[in-house]
């Protein structure tokens, strides 16, 4: 077995020890929560407040309504921590609720998101020549200008993968959608990436991933 | 897997997401070149700009905790429906009969309903407790009469009660064999009064009747 494959089931096998742990905790508090303990609500708040801060700004583009969706959340999260049933875990279930009031913020005050239309417009490459002539923070803001230009359904699923670390699994009970559908989501979302780099005069194939 | 599927699975297996038989058979087409690292550089450039939108988003308040700690007391909270930790606590067991109500979830059931099934089961166990004990007050000698009427002149012997299969020539051959007529019966229980010749020994007629198969009861009856 190659030293590389063995470095990641190692390093796989101690992150799964560790989110283990990590979720433990995280049942603690919200069991804790549901018999009314404040202190369990502050600590999970904490550990969370930021989270789902940034996954319902990324959805709705708007910080106060970001900030009211995050207390919307943990509050609920507060009311009805007696009804989590372990069946997914705590991040997962916490998301799902962000998602739900984001989404529901977005359709009751009909808040803007990033539409393809109204996005930025992604920067021209100040030299063209080559990709490889951008440095690492171009790069990044250009994809990050391209990473707004995608659909919501798709960025959601982008985000979730990669910032929120949620696996395919945890992304379909999050969005609500059979996990094929995540798959095909992901997959569109890369295609729209390349081309959109691409247009961008930035050849993925062609970037050297600055580190 | 094939190439496809792995290729698919990709993004989680940059993010570190996949299970550990998934993550093996990803790795698998990575070393044998049938997925290239171009790809992963594409989806570790993805993670990366992903993980930095925030230097371009709004700053996270962490004061807003002391808003949401300030609404706490006014948010009711739903109460505890199952126990949270599976398996570290034995539900609480209410009984044979709370098991039984939950069951029929009975909370919930209209009064109305409540009332009918109630009368329901007390007629059923009313019958029940008639037909299990036949020497109840029926067994008094309140029996119906045979169509021909009561033989004023013979009183029963013995109140008796035969198998549900038993044939009318095999209850005749029995009371020829025992000299017995039948005086009185059957009624509601199927129940006959039989009598017997003066000189006959009752008690050990009685328990050879109880080591006959087709008899499934017999008593003394009760004449006034």
């Amino acid at each position: 077995m190659p030293v590389a494959q063995l470095s990641i089931m190692s390093a796989i096998s101690h992150a799964e020890q560790s989110s283990s742990a990590s979720e433990d905790a995280d049942q603690g508090l919200i069991a804790r929560i549901a018999e009314g303990d404040k202190r369990a609500f502050e600590q999970l708040f904490t550990a969370y407040g930021e989270r789902v801060f940034r996954y319902a700004y990324r959805l709705i583009s708007d910080q106060t309504k970001a900030e009211e969706v995050t207390n919307d959340v943990m509050l609920e999260v507060w009311k009805t921590a007696a009804k989590f049933e372990r069946r997914s875990k705590v991040s997962t279930w916490i998301l799902g609720i962000t998602r739900h009031l984001a989404l529901n913020a977005v359709r009751r005050k009909q808040l803007d998101t990033v539409d393809v239309d109204d996005a930025p417009e992604i920067a021209a490459p100040e030299d063209n020549t080559s990709a490889r002539d951008h440095d690492h923070q171009v790069l990044q803001k250009t994809l990050r200008e391209a990473l707004s230009k995608l659909s919501p359904e798709h960025r959601d699923v982008v985000e979730l993968t990669f910032f929120h670390g949620c696996s395919y699994a945890e992304i379909a009970e999050i969005v609500q959608c059979p996990e094929n559908t995540v798959k095909t989501r992901m997959f569109h979302a890369r295609k729209q990436l390349q081309g959109l780099l691409v247009e961008a005069g930035l050849d993925p194939a062609n970037v050297e991933m600055a580190s | 897997m094939n190439r496809q599927e792995a290729q698919e699975l990709l993004p989680w297996f940059v993010a570190g997401t996949l299970n550990e038989q998934e993550t093996r058979a990803v790795q698998a087409f990575i070393d044998s070149g049938e997925i290239t690292s171009t790809e992963l550089d594409e989806l570790n450039m993805f993670a990366t700009a992903v993980n930095e939108q925030t230097a371009d988003e709004p700053e996270y308040n962490p004061a807003i905790l002391n808003k949401a700690m300030a609404q706490l007391d006014a948010t009711p909270q739903d109460a505890i429906e199952e126990p949270l930790v599976v398996g570290e606590a034995e539900p609480q067991r209410g009984g044979f009969f709370a098991n039984l109500l939950d069951r029929l979830q009975w909370s919930q059931t209209p009064s109305m309903a409540k009332l009918a099934l109630g009368a329901q089961f007390a007629a059923v166990l009313a019958l029940a407790v008639a037909v299990a004990v036949p020497g109840g007050q029926d067994m008094g000698g309140a029996y119906y009469e045979v169509v021909s009427g009561t033989n004023p002149a013979l009183a029963a012997d013995f109140n008796i009660a035969f198998a549900p299969d038993t044939t009318e020539t095999a209850v005749r051959e029995l009371l020829l064999e025992l000299d017995a007529q039948i005086v009185a019966g059957p009624n509601s229980l199927g129940m006959y009064g039989i009598a017997l010749p003066a000189e006959t020994d009752l008690a050990q007629l009685q328990a050879q009747l109880n080591s006959n198969a087709l008899v499934t009861y017999v008593q003394p009856a009760a004449n006034p």
